[in-house]
This record gives structure tokens, C-alpha cells and sequence, in this order.
């Protein structure tokens, strides 16, 4: 399902497009499943994570792999771009977006073979956009960005034991909401 | 308390090794809430969505546009530069073949001299030199002899007595000021110099000889 998952980082003597090009390849995944968890809507979330490896690409030459791992410089700036979009609606569009996560998890185009896997799919998004904030982004940046809980905690200024409490609960009560 | 961290630990470890491909140990916890938890992870990973292949490779292709522009309009300054450095080249250079080998020829020739100059060459009077300075010359001095006899065959011996103490100041050198050097006078025999011609002298005569101190 995922692809390597090595630290891809730029080597001696190899040019800014082949090293960019070997941490999109990475890292790409990770970081649209992230959004998908954030902002529940496929269209959305390609467009997101366009805009992060725009913004990637522009900052690529101060990236230090020696301070971060590739994984985790694309996914603080997906992050900060989840932020901003959420930030660039008013309250009232932010309403109007949670209430449409069913609407918008019912649309996804599911193949006929796979309608089981398309129900649970909308029936997730419904129950995480209606988990807690925090929680809700545990649970992204765990499943969608692969992320270590150290990783995490630092990302979230944590203890790494309080990211490992926060994430099992999170689970659990997902769990709950996904089979009510 | 021990035992929700101990489950919360190893529900991580197990989330990690399948987030990263692999199927989860076998469990000795026989709690029934983190089995589930497990189970349910396991069917979160499955149906993580996944971006489509379209999607990856325009999106890729995008960047890599993107990047190729950046990276031209970057060196275009560069190469700009070189093409006027070249141009500027191009036109010292003269179009006669003549003219060409004239200023070739002259270039190696400033080229060798600026060699030479730089290996000191033209200025090697100034570089100091290993050998001890020579001594400066020393002035002549004058020395008043006289015989003791009246009489002498020519080119015969002729006893001379030098009574006087000579003082000689030396010539002032870098450094090497000193006090005068003081030469005692012996009495000696010398012999009469033959170019002399003058073959009799009175008695108390004197004659003055220049004296060169060796």
C-alpha cells in the first residue's frame, strides 16, 4: 500500500530536482491521506496537498535534512496549510463545512465492487469530523502521516507518553462513533 | 494505572509495525477493549484513502516544470554574464592573422616578464645578499722613516727607524664604529725601494713613503 518508506534525503552531487523529486515520491502519500483526515473531502484535499509541495518547492533549498526528516517538514507544512485554509473561512462557512462532511463522504465516487468499502469510508469521515480537535489530529498525523508519537509530540509540543494516551482514547472512541 | 500504560505502549508498537507493513506479534493481553482497538486500527489503515495515479503523476509533473523554470531563470543571469565576458574577449581578439600573432606574441612577452619579475629577477641588487660586506677602503697613511746610516749602496739594505706612533681612524662603516687603531712601531729593516731615485741622502734626511696598512 505504501511506498518506501527510507528517509529520502538529498545526497552529494545530486541535483535539487532529482532530491525534490525523491521525497515527493515519499512522502506524497503520507501527506494527502493526511488532509483527506482533516478536511474530509478528496477534491479538497488534492488541491491542499498541491498547494504544500508548491510551498515545499519554494522552501526546498532552506529545508536541512539534518533537522527534520523529509516526512516531517512536508507534514508541518501540511499542516500549517490545513490551519490556514480553516482560517481563510468565516465561522459561518466553517459551520456549513462540517455539516456537509456527510454530503461530501456520500458523493465520493465508490466503484460498484467496492460499495462496503465506500459506506465505511463516508461513516468514518462522519465520525471523525464529530471526535474533538486534538484528537482528530492525532489521529491524521498517526494514520495519514505515519508519524512516530515523538514525531507527534514534538509537532504538538506533547510529552511522547501523553501523545501515546491521547491516541489509543482516540481510537476508542472513534471506534465508538464508527459503530453506532 | 501501569497497566493502561503498558496497553497505550504496546497498542502504539503494534499501530507501528502495521502502518509500516507489517503483521502485528501475537498478543499475550487478553483485554478485550484493546483487541478491538487493534482490530479496528488494522481497518482504519485499510481504508486510508489513496491519491489517484492521475492525480500523482500531473501533480508531479507540475513540480517538475516548476522546478526545470526556477532553475533556468537562475542560470540565465549566469550565462548572460559569460556571453558578454565572451563577447568582450572576442573583440580584443583582432580579425588579421598578422595583427592576431603580433598581440599573441606580445602577450607572451608581458607574460614572461611579469615571470621574471615576479622570480625577482630585475630586482635582485635590492635582495640582501648571503656574503660578508667588504671592508670599506682605508685612507692612506703616512709614515715618517728615517735611516740610521748616512750612506747605502744602491739597492743595498738601508736600516730605517720609525720613531712615531701611528694613529689611524678607520673609515666610519654601518655599525662599525669603533675607537682608532693604534699601530706601535718597531724598529725594522727595510729595504730601499729601487724605484726610489733618489741614491744619496744627508744625514737626519728624511723621506716620506706612502705606507699602506695591509
Amino acid at each position: 500500500m505504501t511506498k518506501s518508506e527510507g528517509k529520502p534525503e538529498a545526497h552529494a552531487g545530486e541535483s535539487a530536482a532529482e532530491a525534490f523529486g525523491e521525497i515527493y515520491e515519499c512522502t506524497m502519500p503520507k501527506v494527502f491521506r493526511y488532509i483527506s483526515y482533516r478536511v474530509v473531502d478528496t477534491d479538497l484535499a488534492q488541491d491542499l496537498t498541491s498547494t504544500v509541495f508548491e510551498k515545499a518547492l519554494k522552501g526546498f533549498s532552506g529545508y536541512r535534512a539534518d533537522k527534520a526528516s523529509s516526512s516531517t517538514w512536508l507534514i508541518a507544512i501540511a499542516r500549517n496549510t490545513v490551519i490556514d485554509y480553516y482560517r481563510s473561512l468565516n465561522s459561518k462557512q466553517q459551520a456549513i463545512a462540517l455539516d456537509q462532511v456527510d454530503e461530501i463522504a456520500s458523493n465520493r465516487p465508490s466503484p460498484e465492487d467496492d460499495a462496503i468499502r465506500g459506506d465505511e469510508l463516508r461513516r468514518l469521515y462522519i465520525s471523525l469530523a464529530g471526535l474533538p480537535q486534538e484528537e482528530r489530529e492525532i489521529i491524521s498525523l498517526k494514520f495519514g502521516g505515519e508519524l512516530t508519537n515523538r514525531q507527534i509530540a514534538r509537532m504538538l509540543g506533547f510529552s511522547e507518553s501523553k501523545v501515546g494516551t491521547k491516541l489509543y482514547r482516540a481510537v476508542s472512541r472513534l471506534r465508538d462513533k464508527f459503530e453506532e | 494505572m501501569d497497566k493502561e500504560r503498558n496497553t497505550e505502549r504496546k497498542f502504539t508498537q503494534e499501530l507501528d509495525k502495521m502502518l509500516a507493513g507489517e503483521e502485528p506479534g501475537p498478543s499475550s493481553t487478553i483485554d478485550e477493549d484493546y483487541q478491538t482497538a487493534i482490530g479496528f486500527a488494522r481497518r482504519l489503515i485499510e481504508l486510508r484513502a489513496e491519491p489517484s495515479p492521475a492525480f500523482e503523476s500531473q501533480i508531479k509533473e507540475r513540480l517538475l516544470l516548476k522546478l526545470s523554470r526556477r532553475e533556468q531563470e537562475t542560470e540565465a543571469p549566469v550565462q548572460a554574464k559569460r556571453s558578454w565576458l565572451w563577447e568582450g574577449v572576442r573583440r580584443l581578439v583582432p580579425e588579421s592573422m598578422v595583427l592576431r600573432a603580433a598581440a599573441i606574441t606580445s602577450l607572451v612577452a608581458i607574460m614572461t616578464a611579469g615571470t621574471l619579475w615576479g622570480l625577482g629577477m630585475f630586482t635582485q641588487s635590492q635582495t640582501p645578499s648571503l656574503k660578508p660586506p667588504l671592508p670599506p677602503p682605508q685612507p692612506p697613511v703616512t709614515v715618517e722613516i728615517t735611516t740610521i746610516r748616512t750612506t747605502s749602496p744602491v739597492d743595498g739594505e738601508v736600516e730605517c727607524v720609525r720613531t712615531e706612533t701611528v694613529e689611524v681612524m678607520p673609515a666610519p662603516s654601518p655599525g662599525t664604529a669603533g675607537p682608532p687603531v693604534i699601530y706601535n712601531c718597531e724598529e725594522t729593516t727595510w729595504n730601499f725601494p729601487s724605484y726610489h731615485k733618489k741614491s744619496n741622502m744627508e744625514q737626519q734626511e728624511s723621506i716620506e713613503y706612502d705606507y699602506y696598512r695591509r
